[in-house]
């Protein structure tokens, strides 16, 4: 049984039966103390023998006395009788009185603080998300009153959070296009480059496009492969939240990923070779396309943009570094909220998406921007060396 | 049983509440061990009451009104009860000449005496012959001492005198073999 701190009636009680029980103690004693004094004074009336020896001269005299001593030994024995009586029955009546208090505080005691244990009780199970919780709406007035509030409350609960569900849901729909249109977005522009690369070849001279069309077409066959992962895994939403982390080279995928770059922005590669590391290889992607988008949008065409990759004790570190526009300093902790953009055409999710790719893999992702100097985004990932 | 149970729960209560509350003693009366003697076909039965009469008795006993003293005896042979008989010692105080007139129903017997002592000694003990049956075989004798309700011409009400026994029975019990003896 679990002690919780009394309340103020609680109290209320305590002090009335300590003054009321204490009262009557005291009264007790100084009842005790003159019922002993009165039989104290009792054992010095002794008269008997005394009469006894008085010598009468007649019958009639003799008799009187007679019925005299009679009558004081009577009396004086039913009032020793009498005050054993009083104090035999004042302890016992007091014992009594007390057992019964308890009782009663006891059983007050517990009907107050029952029904305060059933509400909270009820307000734990209304705090983890249980709105259906109603009471009972017994006991005394007060606290009838206070479950009738209660459930009142409760019923109101629980029907905003129907409200909000429903408001949820609906947000939750609208959230997944806009991440959905812009996960598409991100794929379509190295396919984008890579037609108007054929095309330009083939008005300028059609005679080498033979030599860029093999590329061109990898780096589409490429997109088209990772957009059908993304459709993949956005139609089972909740696997794409769980990451199915797996040990690969992490320098392949980063060529793979700037090979389709590569010819339009200027890209220094750094990247130290046999390593691993632990991450879901789509979410791996997705994270280095958006860190890439983002400092791509960020610089102009002939502003390099460096990719490094190197091991630190257990963590693989990649660094993404852009000379860019670079970021706000007020601008810089709000960069992973979803919905925050300074472009006039993001939707704000990309690095949003990039931190919550990176916690579902165990990741960390930092950044470190200077308005006009560029950013660098630097990604701890578990690995090693191969 | 139920009783036993209930008594014992009273006689805690009573002692916890004469503990906490109050100076007063009472007397805390028991019946010594019984002796028995079977001779023919009687079996005789003696105890007495111990510090039954301690305090508060002397003005009472003096009073001059008959004082008695209950006993009740119950002889089972097996779980059959066989015998129950209640006898009841009294004292009477007479004032004018000081002495105590005591009758032990046991031995159907009155004394007169002038010592409190001599008297308490008459009229705490308990001493009886009965008859017995053979085919009675061992017998369970069982014992109990009470005082009654009385009323005295001075007060309107009646006064029970187990107060001064704190309401506790004395009980004492043996078991006897008659068969050894017949």
């Amino acid at each position: 049984m679990s002690f919780s701190r009394p309340g103020i009636r609680t109290w209320l009680l305590a002090v009335y039966l300590i003054f009321s029980i204490g009262g009557l103690m005291v009264l007790n004693r100084v009842f005790q103390t003159n019922q002993q004094q009165l039989q104290e004074a009792m054992e010095h009336l002794e008269l008997s023998e005394d009469m006894r020896q008085i010598r009468l001269h007649s019958s009639a005299d003799s008799l009187k006395v007679e019925e005299i001593m009679t009558n004081y030994s009577a009396a004086k024995g039913v009032v020793k009788l009498s005050l054993s009586e009083s104090r035999f029955y004042a302890a016992l009546t007091l014992l009594i009185i007390i057992m019964v208090s308890s009782t009663v505080f006891y059983i007050v005691l517990s009907r107050i603080s029952k029904p305060l244990r059933e509400l909270q009780n009820a307000t734990n199970q209304i705090r983890q998300g249980n709105f259906s919780v109603h009471l009972p709406e017994t006991g005394i007035h007060e606290m009838k009153m206070l479950k009738n509030s209660f459930n009142v409350m409760s019923r109101e609960l629980e029907a905003v959070q129907k409200r909000l569900l429903v408001a949820e849901k609906e947000m939750i729909w609208k959230d997944l296009s806009r991440i959905l249109a812009h996960e598409i977005k991100n794929p379509l522009t190295p396919i984008q480059l890579a037609v108007q690369r054929l095309e330009e070849r083939i008005v300028t001279d059609p005679a080498s496009v033979q030599n860029i069309l093999n590329e061109s077409l990898d780096i589409i066959k490429q997109e088209i492969e990772n957009l059908r992962l993304l459709a993949q895994d956005f139609s089972s939403f909740a696997k794409v939240s769980k990451a199915q982390r797996e040990n690969f080279d992490p320098e392949s995928s980063i060529r793979d990923i700037c090979r389709s770059y590569a010819a339009d922005f200027k890209l220094d590669l750094d990247l130290q070779p046999n390593l691993y590391i632990l991450f879901d290889k789509t979410h791996f992607y997705q994270v280095i396309t958006n860190i890439l988008q983002n400092a791509i949008d960020a610089s102009s065409p002939d502003q390099a943009i460096e990719i490094k990759l190197s091991l630190e004790k257990n963590y693989v570190i990649l660094g993404i570094k852009d000379y860019g526009s670079g970021i706000e300093s007020d601008d810089l902790s709000r960069v992973f909220e979803p919905y925050f953009s300074r472009k006039s055409k993001g939707t704000g999710l990309g690095l949003a998406l990039v931190k919550k790719l990176c916690e579902a893999n165990a990741a960390i992702v930092r950044v470190k921007s200077k308005p006009g100097e560029g950013s660098e985004f630097t990604l701890f990932i578990e690995g090693g060396k191969t | 049983m139920f009783e036993a149970l209930t008594a014992k729960v009273f006689a805690t209560v009573v002692s916890l509440s004469m503990f906490l509350f109050s100076s007063y003693s009472g007397n805390d009366p028991a019946l010594r061990a019984i002796s028995s003697r079977v001779g023919g076909e009687y079996l005789q039965l003696r105890t007495s009451l111990t510090g039954a009469f301690d305090n508060d008795f002397l003005d009472v006993f003096k009073s001059g009104s008959v004082i008695p003293v209950n006993f009740k005896l119950t002889i089972k042979s097996g779980n059959k009860k066989v015998l129950e008989r209640a006898y009841q010692n009294r004292v009477r105080y007479n004032p004018a000449k000081g002495i105590y007139e005591v009758y032990t129903a046991g031995m159907n017997r009155t004394i007169e005496t002038e010592s409190y002592a001599h008297m308490l000694a008459e009229i705490s003990g308990f001493d009886c012959s009965i008859p017995i049956k053979p085919e009675w075989g061992v017998v369970s004798v069982q014992l109990s001492a009470s005082l009654p309700t009385i009323k005295f011409a001075q007060l309107n009400k009646p006064v029970d005198l187990m107060v001064l026994w704190k309401y506790n029975k004395p009980q004492a019990s043996a078991s006897i073999d008659l068969r050894k003896s017949l």
